[in-house]
């Protein structure tokens, strides 16, 4: 059953996102032509659900296509280190962990949750089995 | 003038709309994270819409193959090249103006959030470049 609903998701996860676009830009277009910043910017670590590097490239790579959010870095061993120091397989890690610069959140925890948002819509598209519960 | 070349200039010309709007971004926003963040977008989408649009203008089979190579070739490469100048910014510690939170500072022992020090406020300490 899943097979069949993949492809469904797929292109729903990439019209939602296409809206997102649109609806983002407008809110830093309206920031840009109106005089003054309202803009609010900070530094958010957002504890991913995505469990290898291709998940968290391709999360990382949408949240700096949005309009007014960018990705600076990821940590990839922040939830889980091993005790002798070296770099855990991403799969052993347990949390790969992103920061991402945010212009119109407020605070980190609505910055947050609109992450978290829009990852679990990714993940429901990309993964056959749907999104994480 | 036909659907499809309506459609295809309209596209073209939010593309375009798109740069202008980076364009503005660059100098109206106050840091350096803002400014890549519009470039990137425009860079990224920008391109994307003009290149569609031609597809609208010209359609024809093999057309379709190239825009779908360059629309997936240029996003990927677009987001992971801004997103390697935005860690660069931050990695130099250019300063972030009037930000309302950094949790990225939190996580990196000793390192505090790089701002202007003759404007840094009540925010967080000056911070000495050594």
């Amino acid at each position: 059953m899943s097979w069949l609903t993949w492809p469904l998701r797929c292109i729903g996860f990439f019209l939602w996102f296409a809206k997102e676009m649109v609806t983002s830009s407008a809110a830093v277009l309206k920031d840009n032509l109106t005089p003054g910043q309202n803009s609010t910017p900070g530094i958010t670590a957002f504890d991913s659900q995505c469990r290898n590097d291709y998940e968290i490239t391709l999360l990382a790579a949408l949240i700096t296509l949005t309009p007014g959010t960018l990705t600076l870095g990821l940590n990839s061993d922040s939830a889980v280190s091993p005790a002798d120091g070296a770099r855990p397989a991403p799969a052993e890690t347990g949390t790969l962990t992103i920061y991402v610069h945010g212009m119109y959140a407020g605070n980190a925890d609505a910055m947050r949750e609109e992450l978290r948002d829009m990852e679990t819509r990714m993940l429901r598209g990309i993964r056959r089995e749907g999104a994480p519960s | 003038m036909d659907l499809l070349s309506i459609v295809g200039n309209i596209t073209i010309v939010t593309g375009a709309l798109v740069f202008a709007t980076a364009a503005l971004g660059v100098l109206r926003f106050p840091d350096a994270y803002m400014r890549v963040s519009a470039v990137g977008t425009a860079g990224g989408v920008g391109i994307v819409l003009i290149v569609a649009g031609a597809l609208a203008l010209q359609p024809s089979i093999p057309n379709v193959v190239k825009v779908a190579l360059v629309v997936i070739v240029h996003l990927a490469s677009s987001a992971v090249g801004t997103m390697a100048i935005a860690r660069a910014t931050y990695i130099t510690r250019t300063p972030l103006e009037h930000f309302e939170f950094d949790e990225l500072a939190d996580a990196t022992p000793g390192s505090s959030t790089p701002v202007n020090s003759h404007r840094s406020g009540d925010r967080c300490e000056r911070h000495d470049y050594d």
